[in-house]
C-alpha cells in the first residue's frame, strides 16, 4: 500500500509540475505569446539574448549563464555601449548603474516576466512588458532561456578563430587571386596587431587590456567548390565537419548563389558578403548577408526608368539560370508588360551579326535589353548599323566587368547601362586609407570594385567582433554586423551600406548611366539613385 | 580615465540615475524649425512636399521611425496609435522613416496596418539626403539609425514653436501634451 501511495504522490507531484518544452520556449522568445498582442522577446533581446542598445534604451542580457548566475561586472561588455556610442546621458546612467542581483531561479524568472520584479525585489522598466504566461509556458521559456547562447558557436577556440570563404569553379583567375590577395593580406595584418597588442598586457593603450579574452589568431581556409551547383552543398558540409568555421566570409562564385546561401542557413553559419550578382533576393535568410540583390536591383531599378521610355521594349538573355533572374525582375517589375517582348538565347549560340539582324526586324525594338555577359556584349560591334532603328541598348554594369565596357563607338551615345555603384566622383575619404594598405602590401588594384567590397567584408567582421568581445555567439556576430554596416566603414564603392535587425542588404538600389565623353570614369548618370 | 574616476563617475550616475525615476520618462524642451523645403513620398509612393503636410492648420504630432526598428520605434508608435483617437479635432499625425531606403512605401504600408493607423495619420519615407535634411532640422539626425533617440514633436498651429518630448512616451503622455498645448 505504502510504496502505491507513494507513487501515486509522485504522479501527482508530476502531474503539478508542468514538462519544461524548450521547442514551446523557443516560439514564445522568438515569435511571441500565442496572441501575438505582446513582442516576441527576441524583438527587443534579440534572438541572441544579448539584448541592444537602440534609441537611447539600454537591453540587457537575457542568455543562460547571464540569467542564471549573479549579475557580474564587466567593463569590456560594456565598452561599447560606454564608449562607442554616440547615446543620451539618460543611457550613459542606466549603462552605469550596476543593479548587481542574485541568479534568477525559475520562480524569480517567473515573477519577472509576469510581474516584472527582479530577484533583488526592484521593478523592471515599464518597457519591459508583463507576459500572462501559463506555467507549462513559462517552463518552456525557463528551459530555453537556460540553453540560450550558454556555450560558444563553433569554430572557434582558446586561441584560434576560423572562417572560410568559398570559391567556385569557372571563377576567373585574376578575380580570384584579386579577392585572396586581399583576404590573405587582412589577415596577417590582423594577426601581428592582435600578437602585438597580446603582447603588452596590462600596458595596453586605449584599455585593450580588457580584451585579452577576447583575441583569436584569425585563420581563413577557402573552400573550393566544383562539379554541378546541386553538389555543393555536400562539399561545403565535408568542409565544414572537417574543420567548422564562425563564418564565411566574402567569396567569389560563378552563377546563382542559392546552393552557398542554403548551405548557410540549414547550418546556421554567418555567410557575409560575398561577391554576387545573384544572391538569394527573397524571402531574406537569417544567416546569408549580401552587399545588394544584385541583377535584381538592377533590372527592377531599370523597370522604374524604363517605363518612362517610349515605345516596345525587347529583353534578351541566355536561357540558363543566371540570366533568366533579372530578365524575371524586369518582367515583374516593368509596369507596362505588355510592350515587353522577351528572347532567350540557348546558352550555346553564337551572336552573329545576322542574329542580331534577325531579332531586330522580327521584333523592332525601342529600348533593347541585353543580360549579357562581356563576350556576348563584344559581338554587338560586328553588327553595329543593324542597332539603327533602335534608340536605346542598355546593358547591365555588373555583367560586363571592371575595364572600361568595350561598345563600339556607333553605339556608344544609344547605350546605357545599370550601375549599382557610387558614381566616379564619389569618393568617401576611407577609399584613400584603403589604397594606401593595399599599395603598402603590394596588392595591385587590378580589380578594384571587387577589392573594396572584400576589404569591407572583412572590416566589418573585424569590428563586429571587437563588439562581441569574447562571447562568440554566431547570432550576437550577425546582430552586430547588422550595426557594424552602417558604421562609417563604406570605402565608397556604393553611396551608402547600412543594415539593420532582419535586414540583408546593405546597398538599396541603382543609378542607370551612360557613356560619357571622356568623362573621370567614362559614365554620367541619366537617373537618380533609384531604390525599388 | 582611472578606475577610481570611473568609480566616482558610477556613483553620480547612481545619484542622477535615483533622482530621475521620480521624473517623468521623456524631457520637455521648445523648439523654433522651419520646416525645411524637400519633397518626401508617402505610403501610396506619392511625392509631397513636407510643407504640405506639416503646414496646415491645425496640431501636428510627429515622430521618427524605422520599420526594423526593434524597441523604441514600435513603442513610440503604439503610444501614438493608443492616441490617435484622443488628440482633438483636426490633429494630424506623421511618423518620418530614419531607414528611407528600406522603408519602402510598401513596408510603410505594412508597418501603418501593424498600428491600425488611422486616415489622419500619415507615413513618410523619401530621398536618403532629402530625409536627413529633415532630421537635421528637427535635431534628430545621427550617423547610425540604431543610436537614434526617442523622439516626438507636438506643434499646436504653423508658426507656433515645436513641443519636444525626448525619450519613450505614452499613449497618456502624448494626449496630455495636446491638451496642454491646446490650453496655451
Amino acid at each position: 500500500m505504502i510504496p502505491l501511495k507513494g507513487l501515486a504522490a509522485a504522479l501527482l507531484l508530476l502531474a503539478a509540475v508542468p514538462p519544461a518544452d524548450p521547442e514551446l520556449g523557443r516560439r514564445i522568445y522568438q515569435q511571441g505569446t500565442a496572441g501575438g498582442a505582446r513582442p516576441a522577446c527576441a524583438s527587443c533581446h534579440r534572438r541572441s539574448g544579448f539584448g541592444t542598445s537602440e534609441g537611447g534604451v539600454y537591453i540587457p542580457r537575457v542568455t543562460g549563464p547571464v540569467l542564471f548566475q549573479p549579475r557580474q561586472l564587466r567593463r569590456a561588455d560594456l565598452f561599447r555601449n560606454l564608449y562607442q556610442e554616440s547615446q543620451t546621458s539618460l543611457y550613459s546612467a542606466r549603462v552605469r548603474d550596476p543593479r548587481l542581483r542574485p541568479a534568477y531561479t525559475p520562480e524569480t524568472l517567473a515573477a519577472a516576466v509576469r510581474e516584472g520584479r527582479d530577484p533583488a525585489g526592484r521593478t523592471l522598466d515599464p518597457l519591459m512588458p508583463r507576459y500572462r504566461l501559463s506555467d507549462e509556458e513559462m517552463a518552456g521559456l525557463t528551459a530555453y532561456l537556460q540553453g540560450l547562447s550558454a556555450a560558444p558557436s563553433p569554430g572557434v577556440d582558446g586561441e584560434t578563430i576560423h572562417f572560410a570563404t568559398v570559391v567556385t569553379e569557372g571563377v576567373d583567375p585574376g578575380r580570384r587571386n584579386a579577392m585572396l590577395d586581399v583576404m590573405e593580406a587582412y589577415v596577417r595584418w590582423k594577426n601581428a596587431e592582435t600578437r602585438h597588442s597580446a603582447q603588452r598586457a596590462g600596458s595596453s593603450p586605449w584599455y585593450r587590456d580588457e580584451f585579452q579574452g577576447s583575441y583569436r589568431q584569425w585563420q581563413l581556409h577557402v573552400w573550393e567548390l566544383r562539379g554541378p551547383a546541386a553538389t555543393w552543398p555536400d562539399q561545403l558540409a565535408a568542409y565544414e565537419r572537417a574543420q567548422p568555421v564562425f563564418a564565411v566570409l566574402s567569396g567569389l562564385g560563378v552563377g546563382p548563389w542559392r546552393p552557398v546561401h542554403d548551405f548557410c542557413e540549414v547550418a546556421g553559419i554567418p555567410c557575409l558578403f560575398p561577391n554576387t550578382g545573384l544572391p538569394v533576393a527573397s524571402p531574406p535568410g537569417v544567416y546569408a548577408l549580401y552587399l545588394s540583390t544584385g541583377l535584381t536591383v538592377e533590372a527592377q531599378a531599370l523597370a522604374r526608368y524604363a517605363s518612362d521610355l517610349p515605345g516596345r521594349i525587347v529583353q534578351v538573355y541566355r536561357n540558363a539560370a543566371g540570366a533568366q533572374v533579372p530578365a524575371r525582375a524586369f518582367r515583374d517589375a516593368l509596369n507596362a508588360t505588355g510592350r515587353l517582348v522577351d528572347r532567350a538565347i540557348p546558352p550555346g549560340q553564337a551572336l552573329t551579326p545576322a542574329f542580331w539582324r534577325r531579332l531586330v526586324g522580327e521584333t523592332r525594338p525601342a529600348v533593347l535589353v541585353l543580360w549579357l555577359d562581356e563576350k556576348d556584349a563584344a559581338t554587338l560591334g560586328a553588327a553595329a548599323d543593324a542597332f539603327a532603328p533602335v534608340r536605346r541598348i542598355v546593358l547591365a554594369g555588373s555583367l560586363l566587368g571592371e575595364g572600361e565596357p568595350a561598345v563600339p563607338a556607333p553605339l556608344r551615345n544609344k547605350v546605357l547601362l545599370t550601375w549599382p555603384w557610387a558614381l566616379p566622383g564619389h569618393e568617401e575619404p576611407l577609399i584613400y586609407r584603403v589604397r594606401a594598405w593595399m599599395r603598402a602590401r603590394g596588392i595591385e588594384r587590378t580589380h578594384e570594385r571587387l577589392q573594396l567590397a572584400t576589404w569591407f567584408a572583412l572590416a566589418v567582421t573585424d569590428h563586429s567582433l571587437t563588439h562581441i568581445v569574447e562571447n562568440f555567439s554566431r547570432d550576437f556576430f550577425v546582430e552586430s554586423v547588422e550595426e557594424e554596416t552602417e558604421n562609417a566603414l563604406n570605402p565608397g564603392l556604393f553611396p551608402s551600406l547600412s543594415l539593420g535587425p532582419g535586414q540583408r542588404f546593405a546597398s538599396k538600389g541603382s543609378y542607370v548611366v551612360r557613356l560619357g565623353d571622356g568623362t573621370p570614369g567614362g559614365v554620367e548618370a541619366v537617373s537618380g539613385w533609384i531604390v525599388p | 580615465m582611472t578606475w577610481r574616476s570611473i568609480r566616482s563617475i558610477s556613483a553620480l550616475a547612481l545619484l542622477g540615475a535615483a533622482a530621475l525615476q521620480a521624473q517623468p520618462r521623456y524631457v520637455r524642451s521648445e523648439v523654433r524649425i522651419s520646416t525645411p523645403a524637400v519633397t518626401l513620398i508617402d505610403s501610396r509612393g506619392e511625392r509631397v512636399s513636407l510643407a504640405a503636410v506639416l503646414d496646415p492648420p491645425g496640431p501636428v504630432v510627429l515622430q521618427f521611425i524605422f520599420t526594423t526598428c526593434p524597441s523604441v520605434c514600435p513603442l513610440l508608435s503604439s503610444s501614438l496609435a493608443g492616441a490617435q483617437g484622443e488628440l482633438g479635432e483636426g490633429a494630424r499625425l506623421v511618423s518620418i522613416s530614419i531607414d528611407p531606403e528600406y522603408d519602402t512605401p510598401a513596408r510603410l504600408r505594412e508597418y501603418a496596418r501593424r498600428f491600425k493607423a488611422g486616415p489622419r495619420w500619415r507615413f513618410l519615407t523619401g530621398g536618403r539626403e532629402d530625409v536627413e535634411a529633415v532630421q537635421k532640422a528637427f535635431g534628430a539626425w545621427r550617423v547610425n539609425k540604431m543610436s537614434h533617440q526617442p523622439l516626438t514633436f507636438l506643434r499646436a498651429a504653423p508658426g507656433e514653436p515645436w513641443v519636444r518630448l525626448g525619450g519613450p512616451v505614452s499613449a497618456a503622455d502624448l494626449v496630455a501634451e495636446t491638451r496642454r498645448l491646446a490650453g496655451r
